[in-house]
């Protein structure tokens, strides 16, 4: 017991869950509650305030292009005089949704595959893993590129590719995660209790295994919304993004830079809002994992 | 006496390894009686615990078979379900043993829904009646297992085992991770547990004074072998096989004044990869000589006792 | 509130050590942890004589691994610190030594070994070379001549053919030729104190015999004092002369070894002993059964309840009392002091032991 603390015997006084604790630890995390407090932010500027002052992001008026904040148009106006407000957040709607539903999706098929793996071993592991060692080396964005090229010109604007070319991509950590998580819970005695119990395969992977590695998931799968989003703002860098979404505002405003004149609120609202998410989703995913990884904290045994 | 509940029959369990094939179980038979305890006592790789779940049906023999109440193992789902229904095993770590996200009330409550498939507000009843019968208060129920002790959660384990109905109990060093005053009281639940139910234990340890205090039957494990058999008193006073000696002369007494015994084992345990010709015990053991080297000797039975030891192979010996 | 008046242990052997080599007076040790104030250690005190061995008995979580962790200065940073009192080695006061002479004691005239092998043997470096090195680093060797030395030393922890082990890699090993190489580290500088923390407690019974055995040569040969932490009875009756019997972070008896397996005075010790199943006694026959199923067993004395939580804070009565089968009301009143019952021998219990056992 070289360096360890003392076994304090008996009973804790409180009747918290493990996932109950991890959140009182969460509590206490200054950074990941300012984190998550600045998503939950942007979150109801980008969803709520579009509906409730029923903004447009549509409506074109030349004769407004370029036009600095003001109190008619608080984040100016873009070059063809789009209410730049309503753009950013309505943009914002999309990045969070395919961030969302991308991470939601790569979740799933690498939570089951690395699961599956992990779980059964032989020759299913090794069939597995293989086909993702085999799609991790293929250059991301060339796959992500390829997926696109699929859809015709008009449908790449639409959410639907990028979800899938995003999601597609992003499982693959997430399986190997889930993968080691698995094999390190099957050696554990109350698993093979499980078994003998007369637990199914299915069950004791729902109901034993993956709950035990729920921590790790959703810590990954925070760490997942970011990478997704920046991927997604990198393909509109590219012209493959969805059609109104931060990365594609800043990509347009960047192609508007020029010496003489700044727009600077074209690329600034845009970008600081991207930033800010990605800044708050990482404060919350370290935050998570510090409270529920065991070895960063001092426990009794 | 009444037909075993389990019986193994020569029973042989290899595997692969980088090494060569180790025979962790060679040549084990055995019998476990009704109402029984017997247990299975060796060093590290000797193959009691590759015994144990080859008898569970986790492990495929090599060759051989496991009988339980007179129908053999078979490896497919449903014959390890009827097989679970009836044998059941308690584990050494009670830390391990316990999902960490499931209160002990469900927990407990699970296998009588998965194999007694009973409705949901038995299974509770049930939980919180084998709670109060293996000594935990059944207001605990919705408690996780990290608020409980070790003791606790071992009692809960076996908790878990019982509420199948099982006839028998594989516990592979249930006690040896608890702490001593613990120990006691888990042992003596067990003693109650069986003569309040009946069951039959195969006890795995290392620790004799458990033996001595819990089994009626003490088999001696050494290198995948069973080298002595006895029940436990004739075992103690008079241990036939130069190993099964060893192991009692090196286990520290707690008699007042009683000093270190020097130890009569030279070598170190070989591996199990290449075990040496001839008897396996050889190369470590005081009392060898010629034939021992050459030839391997079988389990020679001795009225209700085995050894396999030339030096017992007429008659036994007289105590150490 | 401890109440527990410091009187050094005497060894029955020799009347009171007149120049103990370990002297250790009301050491308080504390852990901070997120939930509490853990007072692991509260007010121990013992004298440990040179080529003596004296075994620190207790369950988990009375502190006796922390008592020697403290001893060391090793107590894990920041969650513990040694709060109050003292420990001389060989006159010298190592509470509050700066960490740079800590370091030049450690290994060198104090070491210590472990339950497991591997927290000391580096995995990816030959025996020999990890033995040299503490003896270049201390010793100022040459690489060559503590080579040698580490032959030596394997040789002298009675690991056959030394010169070729030594060239090997840990796992090459097995278990207890690596606690024989721990303890031939531990040997390096020839240290005067050795402290054992449950360093056979992972091995087979058998290898067990052996390295006490060898505890036990190294004590007579080179005047060796060992602290041997353990929580076996049996292992301490065999190769201590004195024993001190540790709850809930205080000392509650103190006997020599034959003594006290003889006849202990503290309850919790009693009760101790009396729950162990004895492997060289046969078993207390339990009611005949009629039929024929096998004779039921006896059950054992068992201590009932656990151990008290350290982190509650001060009891104002004595931490036993719960489990003992012998408190009375007085013992719930104060918590009782240290006092001598016999002499050479210490319990903490109002009651003396006549009384009740």
């Amino acid at each position: 017991m070289s360096g360890a603390l003392p076994s304090v015997p008996g009973p804790a006084p409180s009747g918290l869950s493990p996932g109950q604790q991890a959140l009182r630890r969460l509590r206490r995390n200054r950074f990941a509650l300012l984190g998550a407090a600045l998503l939950l932010a942007i979150c109801a500027a980008c969803f709520l305030i579009p509906q409730l002052f029923t903004l447009d992001p549509i409506s074109v008026s030349p004769a407004l292009r370029h036009q600095p904040p003001s109190w008619q148009h608080l984040f100016g106006t873009d070059n063809v005089g789009r209410d730049y407000l309503a753009r950013v957040l309505i943009g914002g709607q999309t990045s969070l949704l395919v961030g969302l539903a991308a991470t939601v999706a790569s979740v799933t098929v690498g939570v089951a595959v690395g699961s599956i793996a992990g779980y059964f071993g032989g020759r299913v592991d090794e069939v597995l893993m293989r086909l993702v060692d085999f799609l991790y080396g293929i250059p991301y964005m060339f796959l992500v590129i390829l997926i696109m090229l699929m859809f015709s010109e008009t449908a790449r604007g639409e959410a639907l590719p990028v979800f899938l070319a995003l999601g597609l991509v992003q499982w693959l950590t997430m399986a190997r995660v889930v993968r080691g998580q698995v094999l390190s819970l099957r050696r554990r005695e109350f698993v093979l209790a499980a078994r003998l119990i007369g637990a199914s395969h299915a069950r004791v992977i729902a109901l034993h295994i993956l709950p035990n590695a729920a921590g790790v998931i959703l810590v990954y799968a925070t760490l997942t919304v970011p990478a997704v989003i920046i991927l997604e703002s990198f393909l509109s860098f590219l012209g493959l993004g969805v059609k109104l979404s931060w990365g594609q505002l800043v990509a347009e405003a960047v192609s508007v830079v020029n010496p003489i004149r700044s727009f600077w609120w074209l690329l600034w609202w845009p970008g600081s809002l991207l930033a800010l998410t990605l800044l708050s989703l990482n404060y919350l995913g370290d935050g998570l994992r510090d409270a529920l990884d065991p070895k960063t904290r001092a426990t009794l045994k | 006496m009444s037909a075993p509940l389990l019986e193994v029959e020569d029973l042989h369990v290899y595997f692969d390894s980088s090494a060569g094939p180790v025979r962790a179980v060679d040549g084990v038979s055995l019998q476990l009686y009704p109402g029984q305890t017997l247990a299975i006592v060796g060093e590290s790789g000797c193959g009691k615990s590759t015994l144990a779940r080859a008898i569970l049906g986790l492990e495929i023999p090599r060759s051989g078979r496991v009988l339980f109440r007179g129908r053999e193992t078979a490896y497919d789902g449903r014959s390890q379900r009827a097989l679970w229904r009836e044998l059941q095993m308690i584990f050494q770590d009670p830390d391990a043993s316990l999902n960490p996200r499931m209160t002990i009330g469900s927990t407990i409550a699970e296998p009588i829904a998965l194999l007694r498939r009973l409705p949901r507000p038995q299974c509770v009843d049930g939980a919180r009646k084998l709670l109060r019968q293996v000594g935990i208060d059944p207001s605990l129920f919705d408690r996780y297992p990290h608020e409980l002790s070790g003791g606790q959660r071992q009692r809960v384990s076996i908790a878990r085992a019982l509420a199948v109905e099982p006839r028998a109990l594989i516990l592979d060093e249930a006690v040896s991770a608890l702490d001593v005053s613990i120990r006691a009281q888990i042992l003596n639940l067990l003693v109650s547990l069986q003569d309040q139910l009946g069951l039959a234990y195969l006890f795995i340890t290392h620790d004799l004074g458990v033996v001595r205090h819990l089994a009626h039957e003490v088999a001696v494990m050494y290198l995948g072998q069973i080298v002595e058999q006895a029940e436990t008193q004739a075992l103690f006073t008079a241990p036939q096989h130069p190993y099964a000696r060893a192991l009692l002369a090196a286990v520290p007494s707690l008699a007042p004044d009683a000093r270190l015994a020097t130890s009569t084992l030279h070598g170190e345990l070989p591996s199990p990869v290449s075990p040496p010709a001839g008897c396996r015990f050889h190369t470590r053991c005081p009392e060898v000589f010629a034939r021992c080297r050459a030839e391997a000797p079988e389990l020679f039975t001795l009225g209700s006792r085995r050894a396999r030891c030339f030096l017992v192979e007429h008659a036994p010996r007289r105590g150490a | 509130m401890k109440g527990a008046v410091s009187q050094p242990i005497q060894t029955a052997a020799a009347p009171m050590p007149a120049d103990p080599l370990l002297s250790v007076r009301e050491l308080v040790s504390e852990f901070r942890t997120e939930q509490a104030l853990v007072r692991a250690v509260d007010g121990v005190s013992f004298d440990l004589a040179r080529a003596e061995v004296l075994g620190l008995v207790g369950e988990s979580g009375s502190g006796k691994s922390v008592t020697a962790l403290s001893i060391l200065g090793l107590l894990p940073r920041p969650h513990g610190r040694v709060c109050s009192g003292s420990v001389r080695f060989a006159g010298r006061e190592l509470i509050g030594l700066p960490e740079r002479e800590l370091r030049a004691l450690r290994g060198a005239r104090i070491a210590m070994i472990f339950q497991d092998p591997m927290s000391c043997l580096n995995p990816y470096l030959k025996v020999g070379d990890q033995l040299a090195e503490v003896c270049v680093l201390h010793l100022g060797f040459t690489r060559r001549r503590a080579w040698q030395r580490a032959v030596e030393l394997l040789g002298q922890v009675q690991i056959p053919d030394a010169a070729r082990r030594a060239s090997q890699y840990p796992h090459e090993l097995s278990g207890g030729m690596r606690q024989r190489a721990m303890i031939a580290m531990a040997l390096c500088c020839e240290p005067a104190l050795l402290i054992a923390d449950e360093p056979t407690t992972a091995l087979d019974v058998t290898v067990q015999a052996q390295i006490l055995e060898l505890l036990l040569r190294l004590r007579d040969e080179r005047q060796l004092s060992i602290l041997l932490i353990t929580h076996d009875l049996g292992v301490v009756n065999n190769t201590c002369d004195r024993v001190l019997v540790m709850y809930a972070g205080r000392i509650v008896e103190a006997a020599p070894a034959r003594a006290l397996f003889e006849a202990p005075h503290h309850p919790y010790t009693h009760a101790l002993l009396s729950s162990v199943p004895r492997a060289d006694l046969p078993a207390a026959p339990g009611a005949a059964s009629a039929d024929s199923t096998p004779k039921k067993r006896a059950l054992l004395a068992a201590l009932d309840g656990l151990p008290p939580r350290l982190d509650l804070g001060p009891f104002g009565a004595c931490s036993f009392a719960p489990r003992c089968a012998h408190a009375i009301d007085a013992c719930r009143d104060g918590e009782p002091a240290l006092i001598s019952t016999a002499p050479g021998r210490l319990a903490r219990c109002i009651r003396p032991p006549r009384e009740w056992s």
